[in-house]
């Protein structure tokens, strides 16, 4: 009896442990939201001006958000792209993300070390929201660098991890309180840890892109068909979008 | 015996369901010393309202809270002050980033507002600067920080510690020691 009672109290104790570590895992954006397609971040063509690689960290910012080590490889497909362009007209509500190495809107600054304000405004059917825009401002009053850069790192944070973690709110999370995670609120100068999502974090965006709250084309780790693959419903490709005509439908 | 294991267990349930995750963005903590010093006024008030609406530009949606200074524990203040946050929602479009200050109409407060070089008047470090004013089960006024889940970084990017809930007295006592060190000019509305 002495043992039964020791074994039930021991499945308790890790059966609660278990559901805290649940609890205590990633955190999505209250209300969820997500957007309807991947959207492609444009990254000022500026540079920031502490970064002293070869384009202020452009190139190195652009490749971290495209990196399946980041969002595209947690197994929900392409769910975020970059490319360098002109970021004068930021503004939110145009349906356009932007990132930003400065703060033009000026709602950054002081003890504000980036920030990510999303746009959303309708509600689908399953109670998410539809995000129409995403910016990132970033606060010029502290130092950057990144893995180009070749006078290494000195007490600056890496900009490649900074903004994959902000990409990470921009596609609808919020910070989880898994130490070593990306969306962890912390990271120290000159570690570049974040640039790669770890497995919360991949749970985190798959739980709002993986069959059900929008988002996503191919690519990524998922191995159904890619965007533009032929398929017959749904479940075949990594989207779960198959559209077009009967006998010529493909993934989206 | 069964009985100290199974509360024991109850309490590591307990302290690990309370470990609910954070939800914040990325700000740097501030000291004590340069939350007053980069304040112009540190107030205690009370939101009467708040009113969001989109830039001249039209390029971010702010929020202002009016707020009706009911006490001005250093620096200058009028009796009516308009706080702005970034955030907010005009007609169905909403715009937010999480750990950003949110005000609610009625809300007692505790403010370290300044004014911005765009003139309008916003809080020191963002939540960092602000405190809802609770009154206990025992009519003690608690100042409870407005960080709420939010968590801070120290300058070389670690976690912060948190900011307690103390007595409104003793958080008004310790701003007016360092205060005394501290010139500010007055801030308008």
């Amino acid at each position: 009896m002495n043992k039964l009672r020791l074994t039930t109290l021991a499945f308790l104790v890790i059966g609660v442990l278990l559901a805290a570590s649940a609890l205590t895992a990633y955190v999505l954006l209250d209300p969820p939201r997500t957007w309807d397609s991947a959207p492609t971040y444009i990254v000022d063509q500026n540079g920031s001006a502490t970064i002293t690689d070869s384009d202020g960290g452009v190139s190195a910012t652009v490749a971290a958000i495209e990196s399946n080590k980041a969002w595209n490889g947690a197994g929900s497909g392409t769910v975020i792209h970059a490319r360098s362009g002109n970021t004068n007209n930021i503004q939110l509500g145009d349906g356009t993300p932007m990132l930003r190495f400065d703060d033009p809107l000026h709602v950054c600054s002081g003890s504000c070390l980036a920030a990510t304000f999303t746009g959303y405004y309708s509600q689908r059917n399953d109670g998410t929201w539809r995000i129409d825009d995403a910016d990132i401002v970033t606060n010029t009053r502290y130092d950057y660098t990144t893995t180009n850069e070749p006078d290494g790192c000195s007490g600056e944070f890496y900009i490649e991890g900074i903004m994959v973690h902000e990409t990470g709110h921009g596609l609808g999370l919020a910070h989880s309180n898994v130490s070593g995670s990306t969306m962890y609120p912390s990271v120290s100068s000159c570690d570049n840890g974040p640039a790669t999502i770890a497995n919360d974090d991949a749970s985190g965006l798959n739980a709002l892109y993986s069959g059900g709250g929008g988002g996503g084309g191919g690519g990524g780790s998922c191995t159904l068909g890619q965007k533009g693959d032929t398929c017959s419903v749904d479940a075949d490709c990594c989207s779960n979008k198959c559209r077009g005509p009967n006998g010529s439908k493909s993934c989206k | 015996m069964k009985r100290t294991l199974l509360i024991g267990a109850l309490l590591v349930a307990l302290a690990a369901t309370v470990a609910i995750p954070a939800r914040a963005s990325t700000f740097v903590a501030m000291s004590d010393q340069e939350l007053v010093a980069q304040s112009d006024a540190i107030v205690v008030g009370e939101v009467l309202e708040t009113f969001s609406y989109w830039n001249d530009a039209h390029t971010m949606i702010f929020t202002e809270a009016v707020v009706n200074v009911q006490r001005v524990v250093a620096g200058d203040a009028p009796a009516l002050i308009n706080v702005r946050t970034a955030g907010g929602v005009v007609g169905s479009y909403k715009v937010e980033a999480s750990g950003f200050p949110i005000f609610r109409q009625g809300q007692r407060q505790l403010l370290f507002v300044h004014r911005s070089a765009a003139g309008t008047v916003e809080l020191t470090g963002y939540r960092q600067g602000q405190f809802f004013v609770q009154r206990t089960a025992e009519g003690r006024e608690m100042a409870v920080p407005a960080l709420g889940n939010v968590r801070l970084l120290t300058r070389t990017g670690e976690l912060a510690p948190r900011p307690r809930t103390v007595p409104l007295e003793s958080l008004i006592s310790a701003v007016q020691t360092i205060n005394d060190r501290v010139q500010r000019g007055p801030i308008t509305k």
